[in-house]
């Protein structure tokens, strides 16, 4: 290494820091058309990103909020169980805080449920083995919880020796029996799924068409300053003092566009929650991520977009600005 | 100060040698002019002092600097040490005088107080006090030149190199941006002149380097000037 080699002190590396900031400023006013198209682009980008993600947790929470809500416990007791045992059962399950509602479908029920719902050909073959299915069948105990996640106290109630007696063979344990339920948040999950991956390939394809928009923009703007760059090597600029600027412009793309895809993001948030909560989709999660942590989720956009920005102008640089 | 030993220049593929075998010294506060026709070699020895291209063989070593030992990283120092003035002036036409000459102390990281004291002393230098906020298009030819002068000295190099100030000037033009070079050069900066213009070579007494097909043909002191 030569004598040439000096560090310059900090304060002079501050100068040049500000003075390269005040260079990029100039570079985003001057390249005013091309900004405001590599602003836009990016700004969908950011917002599809937002939305997707937000559309995901709504309906991610919708489905938590439906399996906890919506699921149906089903405890299954022999046909001869005393109606003084599952009254009791019954009795104690309703004293539970977790425990909404509890229905009591005896064996006559659960065989006049049966019929009802089996065709006819299963019906004559039933008939034909003579099976008195009013005997047969389960009582069954269908307990509908608050809260799908916390069965602990339904569990100690259940497997209480007294009931553990007639608990039917065949359903030893308590299950789950879900009936259209599951079809509901199977439906759900399907959809999230959907968002999540649309919102991706979405906000993949943006985040592409971003890259090169704000790419091109940087190499113009390289190409329109060729002469200025060529006189800024000969008369000894450091490669960062020349660079410094293309990036900042990239990364005040960045910080426009996150600003802005956040506010907007945030007002269709405003507007849309309370219309999503009045068609039964779950938006607590979702508010209280995204308006729990407000400041954090803005400043992630926006470093999202100095990120895009910063990446693009540092691919066109190292590309067209070789020094 | 410049000391050129042996320096060969064959560019990539070509057979041709740009420079054979140059070796030259010059010496602190000297004043050189370096002439040829086009192809002789002129350009490409300017080049290599400015480390804007790498000689094939040879040493280069200016102000006990030896180019061998010059990382790329260390090129824009090295830059900022050589003041550099270009036929076509290398103004940015958006930019006024002061903010031309300035541009050369802002890539340094000189604060703006340190500017505005140094940049007006070199305008008065070059005699253009009366045309700091104008722009390049309003000069003429001879005045953007001493513009790109007052840049290159505005860091107060110790060595000035001049590739061709006068070629887009007219005679009287020419006078006045070679006078000027006296001048800088009397304060005891060493300046290398390149030129193919003779009238300019007889109106000084200089040292003259003439090159030809990239080897030194003459090396002398030219004394009685017209």
């Amino acid at each position: 290494m030569s004598s040439l080699h000096q560090r310059l002190p900090f304060n002079r590396r501050m100068i040049m820091k500000k003075r390269m900031l005040g260079r990029g400023l100039a570079n985003l006013i001057r390249n005013s058309w091309l900004t405001m198209a590599a602003i836009v682009v990016m700004l969908i980008t950011l917002l599809t990103i937002f939305i997707s993600a937000t559309a995901t947790l709504a309906l991610n929470g919708t489905v938590d909020q439906t399996r906890r809500e919506k699921s149906d416990l089903s405890v299954f007791l022999k046909s001869d169980t005393p109606e003084n045992i599952y009254e009791a059962l019954r009795s104690e399950l309703i004293s539970d805080n977790n425990v909404v509602q509890v229905d009591i479908v005896d064996s006559a029920q659960q065989s006049t449920n049966l019929n009802d719902v089996i065709d006819d050909e299963t019906r004559a073959i039933i008939r034909d083995m003579e099976l008195d299915t009013a005997s047969m069948l389960p009582i069954r105990i269908g307990i509908r919880v608050a809260d799908i996640d916390d069965l602990d106290s339904v569990r100690e109630i259940v497997t209480d020796d007294l009931y553990m007696a007639y608990m039917d063979p065949n359903s030893y344990d308590y299950q789950f029996y879900n009936g259209d339920n599951s079809k509901v948040i199977d439906t759900i999950n399907r959809w999230a799924r959907y968002a999540q991956t649309g919102g991706m390939v979405l906000g993949g394809i943006f985040l592409l068409i971003s890259i090169l928009v704000i790419f091109n923009t940087i190499r113009m703007a390289i190409f329109a300053r060729k002469d200025e760059i060529e006189m800024e090597k000969l008369i000894g600029a450091e490669p960062r003092y020349i660079r410094g600027p293309f990036l900042v412009e990239a990364e005040l793309y960045g910080i426009i566009a996150g600003s802005i895809a956040a506010a907007l993001g945030y007002a269709l948030l405003w507007w849309v929650v309370p219309i999503l909560s009045g068609a039964g989709i779950a938006t607590g999660s979702l508010t209280d991520i995204v308006y729990g942590w407000a400041p954090l989720v803005v400043i992630g956009v926006i470093l999202l977009g100095v990120f895009i920005g910063e990446l693009s102008a540092r691919m066109a640089v190292r590309k067209y600005l070789r020094y | 100060m410049i000391l050129i030993d042996r320096v060969t220049k064959i560019y990539d593929k070509g057979t041709q040698r740009s420079l054979d075998g140059v070796t030259l010294h010059i010496k602190p506060g000297e004043f050189v002019i370096l002439i040829g026709a086009s192809g002789a070699g002129k350009s490409t020895l300017l080049k290599l002092l400015t480390r804007e291209i790498f000689q094939t063989s040879g040493k280069i070593v200016i102000g006990g600097l030896d180019y061998d030992d010059i990382m790329s990283s260390e090129v824009p120092a090295l830059r900022r040490r050589i003041g550099t003035v270009f036929q076509d002036f290398k103004l940015l036409p958006n930019r006024t005088v002061y903010e031309n000459i300035a541009f050369a102390l802002e890539i340094s990281g000189a604060s703006n107080k340190e500017i505005q004291a140094i940049v007006p002393r070199m305008i008065e230098l070059v005699g253009l006090s009366g045309r700091r906020d104008q722009f390049p298009d309003q000069l003429s030819g001879g005045e953007q030149q001493r513009v790109a002068i007052a840049r290159a000295m505005v860091r107060n190099p110790k060595i000035l190199i001049a590739d061709e100030p006068t070629g887009n000037l007219d005679s009287k033009n020419s006078a006045e941006v070679i006078a000027l070079l006296e001048k800088i050069n009397q304060h005891g900066t060493t300046v290398m002149l390149v030129t193919h213009d003779v009238n300019i070579v007889k109106a000084l007494e200089k040292r003259v380097i003439t090159l030809e097909h990239g080897k030194v043909t003459s090396d002398t002191m030219r004394k009685g000037a017209v």
